[in-house]
């Protein structure tokens, strides 16, 4: 295995804990190590003041070093050159091993980060920065957790640490999605030292499935466990920091600077409560998920959504064989977008990335018909930056060959007056207008700012697109022996543009706000610069706010409710602008999105795809060949990256005439709420509902059926299959005419048309206005 | 936001219902509201208005070229690698003369036949305007212009609405359904009917667009009709009869009724009719028409005497490849329109119907490369028996950069103003000359409000 590239994972646990306490502050890296024989430099990476005085220890069974002790003072970085050099594994069948190592400090430390890397022959070939995680103490109800990502033949492990004088029995539990249990034992660390396994050593873990891993100390009292996962696909390793739930430090020694504990705890959420959020943040709720909330509570759950490994989609892509029209592949592009929507662990990531692939709009047609590749890599962006910077989202979506194609950035090129060849403003015009920043200026609240006639005021003119329309020029396909010759092929469609210096404008380019870019930088300088300048915009964050409070919670947010969350945009706790992780929690956790009394404009119409995938969701829809194929664009007029136009399936601004129009308000989603359209998803609902089901025998292996044997059981009661339905779909929450009417379908079908019975039920359920409503 | 925008809108639907019509008059709108000053008679007659809206901005200084030696040099310096070789552009000869010999795009012989027979005309360099514009009064500031121009949603906007800078949810197809509503008696189907989704060019405050799929309405399954799909849907009808909390609810319910009103009986008319016997385009916009006349057909059944069709078809937004995607865009547009022409006379309607273009803009005279950008005036087409064929409305700019029309790289100001072409369309299906500025609100800004071209 010596192909394997990054070869040990630590985690840094901050948090005083008195019992081993050498001096009163002490971080733990419990180490994975695979492989053997390798150089390796450890750097602690601390911002610690003149009184500061750290020992660093490392130790483990199968380090060459123990206990090297250095001491840390300011401005300096403790590098232990060669101290890891590690050897062979104990057993030859194993081929990881572990291994702790401990900062000692006299004071906190702050933003402490470890930069592990391992050299090869003087060689760098590979390195992890490693962000702190939390002490789980021996107390009861007190556990760390992971998502255990057996995708795509990953593997997932564990290391823990033991840094106390008494031996260590830490509890193992592996689980499925549905709590059941693959794996439950104990393992034991001895005092001072560390171990590290794979799960599926300890007991069979199916493959393709994320499960969840919980670690805790089985002694209570006993010492206090710390542990960090890593995802494992035979190339890389990736760190996954757990989430530590219960108590997690001893109440001697709080550390500095954190919330004090709730001296009131809040109700759990009720049934009805947690389907609202799951229909905000997932792709449909569902009972399991539900408990899962009235569990953890919101923010607790939507912390653990945080933490859920991603569900890409280039990779499953990728290990298909490249058909012989490249186009077919966007049935399996598909697949994967409805696998990892309904089946993924990363719901709220998912569900924020279809959000964003809603605003920074990129769709396949044309030339992207022959990108499979590239459209998933363009969603993979999406994905990952879910909840990451904006600045950062802007940046790979301004590079990504995907929107290149689409906007046409790709292939622009500098002006020549001899041919009359000005710069494209395709990408110039929308990315400002559609991405970031809109036509005009914004209050902080969304609202429109006005000039002294009462005006709106623009946010830019015909100048600035053509100073933008400059900046964005020299970008094709990477790997092009030259601009002219740059070429689209299976790698190139998902590489970023590469910049052809000869193709660039020179010239000065006039941006936002009066800022004019000087001549002569290089074109990736002027994009960073030009990026920066729309980033800065104060309309971004309200922008941004409006749009995604409208994909996830409510067509027509207060002021109030905007401006919160783009307060947040413009500096999360830490002070940082564009960070979406802040901006979905504001989104998700502000009084507005979480209120229980509805107004006659609160939630929104569910997006028609959304209602496909609550009900998949909840009744468990798969296929006998296990895909998702199924182009669901000409049925529900939505499909992943399938847009009709750069301006997305629905316009922000939609009023349907009539009340809506009337009162000022928006509906986006009844712009594709046509008469039409909505009679051709009822329509599939009929078939989905009486035809493909799991009680019909006559299912090809590529029908998508829902699972219906639960009701089935209930068919011959009535009331209590009504009941399960309006569980499962409505949270129980039926009107009075739906349950008559529903009761009356259920009733004029024999007590022997059991699958006849269970359809009416969940037939009329999905097609009612109740139903297409979002809370 | 969205609420802030339009909490101040005027209600108008409320204003009817609390004031008297005097007041009506003087308020809103403008010009009179001629059904509550005098109800005019129902119409004896059938007439429709196709437009054909081609999404993204065509490029239409590539579809009518001047082929003159002097300005067709022209034409070739502004175009550089996207000029139409002369050679093959399709020589066209209005009527009345400019002294200047014109020419179509290679595939439009469909049209280039409709116009020789007087069956066509071209609205030269027509957009959306607030009142006349020159290139002085643009450059200085001096006059007041559509807001956002070289935008696609605003430009299409202006075209559906036309409201310049007033915020607006409605088009002037739907005001012209809104004015025409008292005298069209038991219509079977709303007079804007849509085969692409929901657009502002339909929306109106008192009558609703019906919207059916390229090919016809959806019918509800099962198809079939049984003792248990009669119960059903009458279980399903009484569910949308419900009272809902939310006004989403309410509109979502609103579409549901609306198309079970609708298609069984539309299905019902279409299925009953004569099938065509021309020949038509399976392109989408070939789809899209053959559905519109399969419909036109059955006017009499469903008792129509006014319709606005809206069809659309997308793909105009050349940034690039221009050379490659342009030919087959303006082949589909010539063949399905010359098709759906056909079809007309087939019915014999075609001096009942008249079809017609727009487009968020033309496009600039300069390339990028491969491609043009976002422009601003450009060439329309009407076809049918009542234009006034074989003929330009409006001057045909000077295709030159830097050139009088040009406010830059070959963005061109329109001479004619996008009202002033709906206005003589809306006059044309019935609207009376005193509510046009109703339906087109700059109207008044401008010397001629009959551009002249239908009968």
């Amino acid at each position: 295995m010596h192909s394997a590239r990054t070869l040990l994972v630590l985690a840094l646990s901050i948090g005083g804990f008195a019992e081993v306490a050498l001096g009163q502050h002490k971080y733990i890296f419990p180490q994975f190590v695979f492989g053997g024989g390798w150089g390796s430099t450890l750097t602690v990476l601390t911002d610690i003041d003149d009184a500061t005085t750290c020992a660093f220890s490392a130790q483990g069974r199968f380090l060459t070093m123990r206990d090297h002790v250095g001491n840390l003072r300011t401005g300096t970085e403790l590098t232990l050159q060669g101290a890891f050099n590690l050897l062979k594994t104990e057993s030859q069948e194993r081929e990881h091993s572990s291994g702790m190592a401990v900062l000692d400090c006299n004071k906190e430390v702050r933003s402490a980060n470890t930069l592990f890397s391992w050299e090869v022959g003087g060689s760098l070939v590979g390195e992890a920065l490693v962000e702190p995680s939390e002490e789980v103490a021996a107390v009861s109800d007190s556990y760390v957790w992971f998502p255990a990502d057996y995708r795509d033949g990953a593997r997932f492990g564990v290391a823990v640490a033991n840094p106390s004088n008494q031996s260590l029995d830490v509890q193992v539990l592996v689980t499925g999605i549905e709590l059941e249990e693959f794996v439950r034992t104990i393992v034991n660390v001895p005092a001072n030292s560390a171990e590290a396994f794979f799960v599926d050593e300890l007991g069979t873990i199916p493959t393709g499935h994320v499960v969840q891993v919980l670690i805790s100390p089985s002694k209570n009292p006993g010492p206090s466990v710390y542990a960090v996962g890593f995802r494992f696909t035979g190339q890389v390793f990736t760190t996954i920091p757990g989430t530590v739930f219960g108590p997690t430090t001893s109440s001697s020694d709080p550390p500095t600077g954190t919330t004090p504990p709730q001296t009131t705890t809040p109700q759990p959420p009720t049934v009805v409560e947690a389907f609202k959020l799951l229909n905000q943040a997932t792709f449909g709720a569902t009972e399991r998920e539900a408990q899962i909330v009235i569990d953890l509570g919101f923010e607790d759950w939507i912390e653990r959504q945080f933490q859920q490994p991603e569900s890409l989609q280039l990779p499953h892509l990728r290990s298909l064989p490249v058909p012989d029209r490249l186009p077919r592949l966007q049935r399996d592009r598909r697949d994967i977008w409805f696998r990892n929507v309904i089946d993924g662990p990363d719901q709220l990531r998912q569900r924020v990335a279809f959000a964003l692939s809603q605003i920074m709009v990129v769709a396949e047609s044309g030339v992207l018909r022959q990108m499979p590749y590239g459209l998933a890599g363009y969603y993979d962006i999406l994905t990952r930056n879910a909840f990451g910077n904006f600045r950062e989202l802007m940046e790979e979506v301004t590079l990504h060959p995907a929107m290149g194609v689409y906007l046409s950035m790709l292939g622009n090129e500098r002006p020549d007056r001899s041919r009359n060849i000005s710069p494209d403003e395709n990408y110039a015009r929308e990315m400002m207008q559609l991405f970031t920043i809109g036509l005009v200026e914004l209050n902080i609240d969304g609202t429109m700012r006005t000039d002294a006639e009462g005006q709106p005021v623009s946010t830019y003119n015909q100048d600035i697109i053509e100073g933008f329309a400059h900046v964005f020029t020299g970008w094709n396909y990477a790997g092009g022996a030259n601009f002219n010759r740059a070429r689209r092929n299976e790698t190139s469609q998902t590489l970023p543009m590469q910049l052809y210096p000869e193709f660039h404008a020179t010239g000065t380019k006039l941006l936002l706000n009066g800022v004019r870019l000087p001549a002569g930088q290089t074109g990736r300088q002027d994009l960073e610069d030009a990026l920066d300048n729309i980033f800065a915009h104060p309309n971004v964050g309200p922008f941004v706010a409006i749009r995604l409070i409208q994909r996830l919670v409510t067509s027509n947010p207060s002021p109030e409710y905007v401006d919160r969350v783009a307060t947040t945009f413009n500096a999360n706790g830490e002070g940082t602008r564009g960070d979406l992780k802040a901006v979905v929690k504001s989104i998700l956790l502000d009084p507005e999105a979480r209120s229980s009394v509805p107004s006659q404009s609160s939630g929104k119409l569910k997006e028609p795809l959304l209602r496909l995938t609550q009900l998949w969701r909840a009744f468990d829809a798969r296929s006998a060949n296990g895909a998702y194929y199924y182009d669901p664009i000409d049925e529900f007029s939505q499909g992943p990256l399938q847009a009709p136009s750069v301006f997305n399936f629905f316009s922000p601004f939609y009023a349907p005439p009539g009340e809506i129009s009337d009162a000022g308000l928006t509906a986006p989603e009844l712009q594709i709420a046509t008469e039409y359209g909505n009679t051709l998803v009822t329509n599939f609902f009929y078939g989905q509902t009486f035809s493909r089901h799991s009680r019909n025998r006559n299912l090809e292996s590529g029908d998508i059926y829902i699972d219906i044997e639960e009701e089935a059981m209930l068919a011959d009661d009535t009331d209590a299959l009504v009941d399960r339905v309006a569980e499962k779909l409505l949270a129980g929450q039926i009107s009075d005419t739906l349950r008559t009417e529903i009761r009356g379908m259920v009733e004029s079908r024999s007590e022997r048309d059991v699958a006849g019975r269970v359809g009416e039920a969940i037939y009329l359920t999905v097609t009612s206005p109740e139903f297409a409503r979002q809370h | 936001m969205v609420r802030h925008m339009f909490m101040n809108r005027f209600n108008r639907r409320e204003f009817l219902k609390t004031t008297g019509a005097g007041a009506v008059i003087a308020a809103f709108p403008p010009v009179g509201w001629t059904e509550m000053i005098a109800p005019q008679g129902a119409f004896s007659d059938y007439r429709a208005l196709v437009c054909v809206f081609l999404l993204g901005g065509n490029d239409s200084f590539n579809m009518l070229v001047p082929r003159s030696g002097a300005e067709y040099n022209v034409y070739a310096r502004s175009r550089q690698n996207l000029a139409v070789a002369n050679t093959d552009l399709l020589p066209i000869t209005p009527l009345t003369q400019d002294g200047s010999h014109y020419g179509l795009h290679p595939t439009m012989g469909a049209i280039q036949a409709l116009f020789d027979s007087s069956r066509a005309a071209f609205i030269a360099n027509v957009g959306p305007l607030i009142e006349p514009t020159t290139k002085v009064q643009y450059l200085d500031g001096s006059v007041a212009l559509p807001p956002r121009l070289f935008s696609h949603n605003d430009q299409q906007n202006q075209w559906h609405s036309l409201r310049g800078a007033a915020l607006t949810k409605t088009g002037w197809a739907g005001r012209v359904s809104d004015l025409l509503r008292q005298r069209v008696t038991g219509q079977q189907l709303e007079t804007n009917v849509s085969l692409s989704g929901n657009q502002l060019f339909q929306a109106a405050d008192e009558t609703v667009a019906y919207t059916m799929g390229r090919n016809g309405p959806q019918v509800f399954r099962p198809s079939r009709v049984t003792a248990l799909s009669t119960q059903r849907r009458g279980a399903f009808e009484r569910v949308l009869e419900a009272n809902y909390d939310t006004m989403y609810e309410r509109a979502f319910r609103d579409v549901q009724q609306r198309a079970l009103d609708n298609a069984d009986r539309v299905t019902a008319a279409l299925d009953s009719a004569r099938p065509l016997a021309t020949a038509m385009p399976t392109s989408v916009l070939g789809q899209q028409l053959t559905t519109v006349a399969r419909l036109i057909g059955v006017r009499d059944q469903l008792r129509m005497q006014r319709q606005i069709f809206f069809v659309a078809i997308g793909g105009f937004d050349s940034h690039d490849n221009q050379l490659e995607r342009q030919p087959a865009l303006l082949s589909d547009v010539s063949e399905s329109i010359g098709a759906f022409y056909r079809a007309t006379v087939e019915l014999g309607v075609a001096i009942n119907v008249t079809t017609f273009t727009q487009s968020d803009f033309g496009r600039t005279l300069t390339s990028n490369g491969d491609g043009t950008d976002h422009g601003w005036g450009g060439v329309q087409l009407v076809v049918g028996d009542s234009v006034r064929g074989r003929e330009f409305y409006g001057a045909y700019p000077r295709l030159e950069i830097d050139g009088p029309d040009d406010v830059r790289r070959g963005r061109l100001i329109p001479s004619v103003s996008a009202d002033q072409y709906a206005a003589t369309l809306a006059k044309w299906i019935g609207v009376p000359e005193a509510d046009l500025t109703h339906i087109a609100p700059n109207l008044g800004n401008f010397a001629q409000r009959d551009l002249g071209f239908l009968i």
